[in-house]
């Protein structure tokens, strides 16, 4: 018998395919049977604005965490920073100005979370000239605003474009509750941190609002000590009421059916304690100011059940201001540098999603524009020695096609190519194949390209005269990753994860020092990582419910195959909430990070974090208290900083705690009924 | 990229060739059922068993007729997830594209995907019987429904026409009421 030929296999494997998908098309959808879920539970269930990206959980080609509103209040995360650190493979480091996430063994110093792409209601809030993902005090949107965080580890460049490198972090707001009524809470916690919130849902006919705002202000640390500065002349190294940390957030959301138009404006300065860029220590003019700010506007149009366009226009501004003390600048004994930026851009999306049969794509369209890009440095009552103004353009297409040619099987290709007027083009691949042996199992092989544009602070910021300047050009990095996911539901309260994974990062865009010492971003040779991690997450009916993860990470330098900077080799973590019958909840969190060098390659020790949060159920439908202590052990730990802090580490605070209480007013129905 | 040496390619083609088979000839064979996917649909079909349960019609019911009209895929699915269940002791049939003597028999109306002057002809139709007319359309409960399962946003609310309730004799509990917004006459004309 004559042997089939490859190309016959594959024409027939391909044809008989398209013939089975036509058979699948025009079968009936099995709907799921949700009538035994109570009229509340329905009336809480979202439908996921994201459905075209993740129409089923099970299919979504990448691994995916979701935070939910209720977790942050009983494990008592502050910050986003806080929430992040939970999820598998993720940690973070803190330099007391802003926290930077590290995932799967990679967090590079000098930039600001570039490889992590941070979404609030699919709306990109990376800045314009940084790139950065603020997840601190600095991340513009309070924390009980949240009603949920999906954290997709791996690239996401195929959908979501620049940055989408590492992770892609997508914030989901609370909606608008279902009445009219207010809540106000009001916090105290270490460092003489005290926090006022108000949020509103104001009703009217078909128009629903969410209003907030928020104020926070903290003295920081009293005393701070770095043995760096350990000198008579420079207060031998301690820092007095140097931390102050404080934020102003307002937020607003009003929604008419498929209408939405949301906005939100954070400002949050800071006093760098550590004389960061070798400015003058125990100067309190050292600090740093972000305002984040965005008007968003989108519609959703269901043309059928199976076919829907989302479309969003949209504003995003940015500024910082950031000042540094410097000694014995052009014969002045102390002279204050001033470094300013200002972005202004301008943005429309649209997005199509249809199933066909059993199959679904999603295509769709971006289109940036800048109306400002500015980059300011001078000292104060000089002249700037760098005034960069520029107008940005970017665009890209985007499309993604999941087909699914059984129960068993199913496949997702997409792609994304993206277009800047600063570079050229870039194309961005993501292929996924999933098998499912049961209903409770899958196992998925997915690989991925994904890249970061160069930024404007990459290409036009300089320090004084940048000698490099005329002979730059930065190219994107980008990244290759491959992912084997196997997934388990033992049964439905217990589920299992685990992925082994492969990164490639080329052409790193990373900060150069010139022989001057000034600074500049230039591409280099990228790093390897490879690693596994596994997490089960567990619950009970009675209110107990448990996360736990480990991550083993190996990354390393392409050339030398040297261990890169701030990766712990081991993760581990643990989050669980149990029931105090009547009383509330307690929320544990155990975080292990294993130990890890420096940009010197410096040995940073391992931490180990307890944290705990008390938790009331509502006191008369109307009072919730909720008292936490972090780092419960008071035990002493440090992040790695970056070149651009003299300490190898920076030291993080001990035992702190936080309360709460919150009010709940609502005004009683006006009702015909 | 190293080329494999010239003698490993005949079994490496023959590798190919069986996993290329192996996939040509099973996959046809695979069962077709996908698994559940918790969709929009599913909800609002729960919603509808749930306004069966929270709604009181007038006088004594062993069986529910719930009739569908429109050309959306609602029929179909509330056919296969609500006909044949109990709700507070009766017994639900779903009567799709429901035709003019079937709607005389309706105790819910489920209007799906009709156009303004279609939903106009139907509620006229549905006239001053204690039918409980329920749609998803935003404009529903403003043209002169009862109970709209209107999407905002991810999720789904319910908009609720008392005065049109009251005037079939038909009553809603307070935990319905209580997660509706209830739509006023007023409100209704905007």
């Amino acid at each position: 018998m004559r042997p089939i030929s490859i190309r016959a296999a594959c024409l027939l494997f391909g044809l008989m395919t398209v013939l089975f998908a036509g058979r699948l098309g025009a079968q009936e959808a099995v709907v799921p049977d949700l009538t035994g879920m109570s009229l509340e539970d329905l009336s809480a269930v979202h439908l996921s604005t994201a459905s075209r990206h993740l129409e089923d959980p099970r299919k979504a080609p990448t691994p995916v965490t979701v935070i939910t509103r209720e977790e942050i209040a009983r494990y008592g995360w502050r910050t986003l920073g806080d929430i992040l650190r939970s999820v598998t493979g993720f940690y973070t480091a803190y330099d007391r100005t802003y926290t930077y996430a590290g995932v799967r063994g990679f967090l590079q110093s000098g930039d600001y979370n570039a490889r992590i792409l941070l979404l609030i209601d699919g709306h990109r809030t990376n800045d314009n000239i940084y790139d950065s993902a603020l997840i601190g005090t600095e991340f513009p949107l309070d924390v009980d605003l949240i009603d949920r965080v999906e954290v997709a580890r791996g690239p996401g460049s195929s959908l979501f474009g620049t940055n989408a490198e590492l992770a892609v972090v997508n914030v989901f707001t609370r909606q608008p509750d279902r009445r009219t009524g207010a809540e106000t809470t009001a916090g105290g916690e270490a460092f003489a941190g005290r926090t006022s919130e108000v949020r509103a849902t104001l009703r009217a006919g078909r128009f629903a609002g969410l209003f907030s705002g928020s104020l926070f202000r903290s003295n920081g640390a009293h005393r701070l000590y770095f043995p760096e500065y350990d000198a008579p002349e420079s207060n031998n190294g301690i820092a007095t009421n140097l931390d102050g940390d404080r934020y102003d957030h307002a937020f607003g959301m009003v929604r008419s059916g498929q209408f939405r138009l949301e906005g939100l404006l954070g400002r949050r300065s800071k006093i760098v304690p550590n004389a960061s860029y070798a400015t003058i220590f125990g100067d309190s003019a050292n600090r740093s100011i972000d305002t984040v700010g965005f008007l968003d506007a989108s519609f959703s149009h269901d043309f059928s059940s199976r076919a829907q366009l989302d479309v969003r226009g949209y504003y995003d501004a940015y500024r910082f201001f950031g000042s540094y003390p410097y000694a014995e600048v052009n014969g002045a004994a102390r002279a204050v540098q001033i470094n300013d930026a200002a972005s202004d851009v301008l943005g429309l999306e649209a997005v199509w999603g249809e199933k066909l049969g059993q199959h679904r794509v999603v295509g769709g369209f971006a289109a940036e524009h800048s109306l400002r890009i500015h980059q300011r440095n001078y000292y104060v009552g000089s002249a700037p020695y760098l005034n960069d103004n520029r107008t940005l353009d970017h665009d890209a297409f985007f499309g993604e096609a999941e087909l699914n040619p059984s129960a068993h099987f199913s496949f997702n290709a997409g792609g994304r190519v993206d277009w800047y007027n600063l570079f050229g083009t870039n194309l961005s691949p993501r292929l996924a194949a999933m098998y499912f042996p049961t209903k409770a199992t899958s196992l998925k092989y997915i690989f991925s390209h994904a890249f970061r544009a160069p930024d404007p602070y990459d290409e036009f910021y300089v320090d004084l005269v940048d000698s490099t300047a005329s002979t730059r050009s930065i190219e994107p990095e980008s990244i290759n990753t491959h992912t084997v996911l196997l997934e388990h539901a033992f049964n439905p309260r217990l589920h299992m994860a685990a992925a082994g994974f492969a990164n490639a990062l080329n052409d790193v865009i990373k900060e150069q020092v010139d022989a001057e010492g000034n600074t500049h971003f230039a591409n280099q040779a990228g790093d390897t990582g490879r690693g596994a991690e596994v997490e089960v997450v567990a619950e009970d009916a009675s209110g107990w419910r448990a996360r736990s993860s480990y991550t083993f990470a190996s990354t390393r330098q392409k050339p030398g195959h040297a261990r890169v900077m701030n990766s712990p080799a081991h993760l581990a973590k643990f989050n669980g909430v149990a029931s105090l019958a009547r009383a509330g909840y307690v929320g544990a969190e155990l975080l292990f990070n294993g130990p890890q060098s420096n940009y010197l390659g410096q040995r940073i020790g391992s931490s180990f974090l307890a944290n705990a949060t008390l938790t009331s159920r509502p006191i008369g439908n109307r009072f919730e208290i909720s008292a936490s202590c972090y780092n419960v052990f008071d035990r002493r730990w440090s992040t790695p900083t970056g070149p651009e802090v003299t300490a190898p580490a920076t030291v993080q605070d001990g035992r702190t705690w936080r309360f709460r209480l919150t009010y709940h007013y609502s005004p009683e129905r006006k009702s015909s009924r | 990229m190293s080329r494999a040496p010239q003698e490993d390619r005949p079994a490496i083609r023959s590798r190919w060739r069986a996993v290329a088979l192996w996939l040509a000839v099973l996959l046809p064979l695979l069962p077709c059922r996908l698994p559940g996917q918790q969709d929009e649909r599913a909800v609002r079909a729960a919603f509808v068993f749930n306004l069966t349960k929270y709604v009181s019609w007038p006088g004594e019911h062993r069986r529910l007729v719930i009739g569908v009209v429109g050309d959306g895929e609602m029929g179909a699915v509330l056919k296969q997830v609500l006909d044949g269940k109990l709700s507070e002791g009766r017994r639900i049939a779903v009567v799709q594209h429901a035709v003019d003597a079937e709607l005389n028999e309706c105790d819910l109306l489920y209007v799906n995907n009709v156009s303004p002057a279609q939903l106009r002809s139907i509620l006229a139709r549905a006239g001053k019987r204690a039918v409980l007319t329920v749609g998803d359309s935003d404009r529903f409960v403003r043209a002169g429904g009862m109970v709209g399962l209107i999407r905002s946003g991810d999720q789904i609310e319910i908009e609720v026409n008392l005065q049109e309730l009251r005037s079939r004799q038909l009553n809603m509990s307070s935990r319905l009421l209580n997660l509706a917004t209830v739509v006023s006459p007023a409100e209704g004309g905007r």
